[in-house]
């Protein structure tokens, strides 16, 4: 069979999608979405899911599988066989809902399925309250709107135009990070003292997005500073 | 390190032996897969150890033996095991358990030694039931299939990937996830763990210690990592036999091919001498040795390179 729109493409006639044939199909979807071939994507995706599986074997760190139903990532893989026991791994999965890492042991040979998971670098738009809503930075313009639960921490991190990492589970986002490092302005803070630049003290400072940070004495309101999002801890004052 | 060794032996008058790798006959072990490979219409099985070979030398007057060559199990693949693998086995003779454990420990001292690190300076002995019962206070031989379950749900083992069969390889494949997951990794200063229970006999032989059966054998680690594996070997053919049909039967409930047993180790074993045996991971001992953590590390051509 030929792409009707696009003749250079074959992809295959038989009815299942077998596993072999999935780079042809990929090849296939775009092809059709390009044409707006009357198909839907997000059909075709479920199909592919239903049948990737991956075995104990196949298993290794970053690798996103379904486990009681939510989408995981692979921490660690580990094959252990005492002696003359029975082999097994031992497996640590983060969960991508909660964050949350997971130690399981399974038998050699047994699988999971397949977790459609997607990361994308987007860009934090607005949020109404209930949602917060990121854009696509490839060039597509596709917004997505991330709930309370998805944003969770990275709230407090969240500037208008700053770029995030957003998970996305069968199109859906299910959790948001934000970069190592942002810079934001002191919105509150109590006077600072000038030429203190030694002392080593410290106070309290409230930032644009609502995040208090402890600053050094010297640091005034209308200022803008760098955060390391993994500590919380400032870094130094940003140049402008 | 294999020179370390081989100067070892020599200096203890241990013949060197060469067996072959290939054998018509496998392992009747529950959990341990021979590699088979088919010629002129017979299968034959890649060895998993050099053991039933060396047993049938020990049996036609050998004396004490020892060989270091390749072993090969099916589907071992990780940080720590490689399908292929280089294996260290010696037999000494009218050598019980206690003083093959002094050996090795001598043996394993000799090659840090040699190759000067010093991980084997001192070595710890505890008894298995000691071990377990410091972790887990209760006493391994003594707890039946459900304490097992207790046990490992009381401790948050994870053990679901345990086929549940009501038999010695359950009971077996319990103590071995318990002790692998909490204890093993905390073997860090080299220890040998003696003395185990009955249902991890293997081919050691059985003794009543403290009114329980207990299987003479021992296992060594060392960053905790298991480094060795050895028995005070059994010389009762019959006994063999029974053990191997037990086997056979474990293997069957799971779904496992059975295996024939070797009848040629069965007729040989009759002559054979009072002796025990060990086997030690060459590479394993190598990355201990060296301080790494993976055996890629150590074996050049390892998993996907090879």
């Amino acid at each position: 069979m030929i792409c009707p729109t696009h003749r250079g493409v074959q992809i295959p006639d038989t009815g299942p999608w077998m596993p072999a044939m999935l780079t042809r199909k990929v090849q296939f979807i775009l092809t059709a979405k390009l044409h707006s071939y009357p198909l839907s994507l997000s059909l075709l995706r479920s199909i592919e899911n239903k049948m990737a599986t991956f075995s104990t074997s196949e298993f290794k760190s970053g690798l996103k599988v379904l486990l009681e139903g939510d989408p995981c990532s692979i921490v660690e893989n580990e094959f252990v066989k005492p002696g003359k026991g029975q082999a097994f791994s031992r497996v640590k999965l983060r969960n991508l809902k909660t964050g949350r890492v997971w130690e399981r042991t399974f038998k050699s040979g047994e699988t999971l399925e397949a977790a459609d998971v997607m990361e994308y670098e987007m860009e934090y738009v607005y949020t109404d309250g209930e949602y917060w809503h990121f854009m696509k930075t490839d060039g597509t313009y596709e917004q997505l709107g991330a709930d309370k639960t998805a944003v969770a921490d990275c709230v407090q991190w969240l500037k208008e135009t700053d770029r995030c990492t957003v998970t996305l589970w069968n199109d859906a986002p299910i959790s948001v990070a934000p970069q190592n490092f942002v810079e934001l302005e002191v919105t509150e803070t109590d006077p600072g003292l000038k030429g203190d630049t030694a002392s080593g003290g410290s106070k309290p400072a409230t930032l644009s997005t609502g995040a208090i940070v402890k600053v050094p004495l010297f640091i005034n309101i209308g200022e803008v500073i760098r955060v390391d999002t993994r500590t919380g801890e400032y870094q130094n004052r940003a140049k402008t | 390190m294999l020179r370390s060794i081989r100067t070892y032996f020599l200096e203890q008058d241990v013949l060197e032996t060469t067996t072959p790798l290939l054998a018509e006959t496998g392992v009747t072990d529950p959990y341990i897969e021979n590699l088979s490979l088919a010629s002129l219409g017979k299968i034959h099985y890649l060895q998993t150890s050099p053991e039933y070979a060396m047993k049938r030398l020990l049996a036609s007057g050998s004396g004490s033996i020892y060989q270091i060559c390749p072993a090969f199990r099916a589907a071992e693949v990780g940080r720590k095991h490689n399908i292929e693998f280089t294996m260290l086995e010696w037999y000494r003779l009218n050598f019980d358990l206690d003083a093959l454990m002094l050996d090795t420990e001598r043996l394993l001292s000799r090659v840090s030694l040699d190759v000067q690190v010093g991980c084997f300076n001192e070595f710890r002995r505890i008894s298995y039931r000691s071990l377990f019962e410091q972790y887990f206070g209760a006493n391994p031989h003594t707890l039946g299939l459900t304490q097992l379950r207790e046990l490992a749900g009381q401790w948050r083992v994870d053990c679901t990937h345990i086929a549940e069969h009501d038999d010695a390889a359950t009971c077996a494949a319990y103590l071995d996830c318990l002790f692998a997951t909490l204890i093993g990794p905390d073997l860090l200063t080299a220890t040998l763990v003696f003395d185990f229970p009955a249902c991890q006999v293997a081919l050691a032989q059985m003794q009543e210690v403290d009114g329980h059966q207990i299987a003479r054998r021992f296992e060594v680690y060392a960053a905790g990592v298991e480094l060795g594996n050895g028995y005070h070997e059994l010389g009762d053919a019959a006994e063999l036999r029974t053990r191997m049909d037990c086997n056979n039967a474990m293997r069957e409930v799971r779904g496992l091919t059975r295996i024939a047993p070797d009848e040629r180790l069965l007729a040989a074993l009759g002559e054979m001498p009072a002796c025990s045996g060990i086997a030690v991971g060459v590479d394993r001992l190598l990355m201990v040795l060296l301080n790494r953590q993976t055996l890629k590390e150590v074996i050049g051509f390892v998993g996907e390179r090879g």
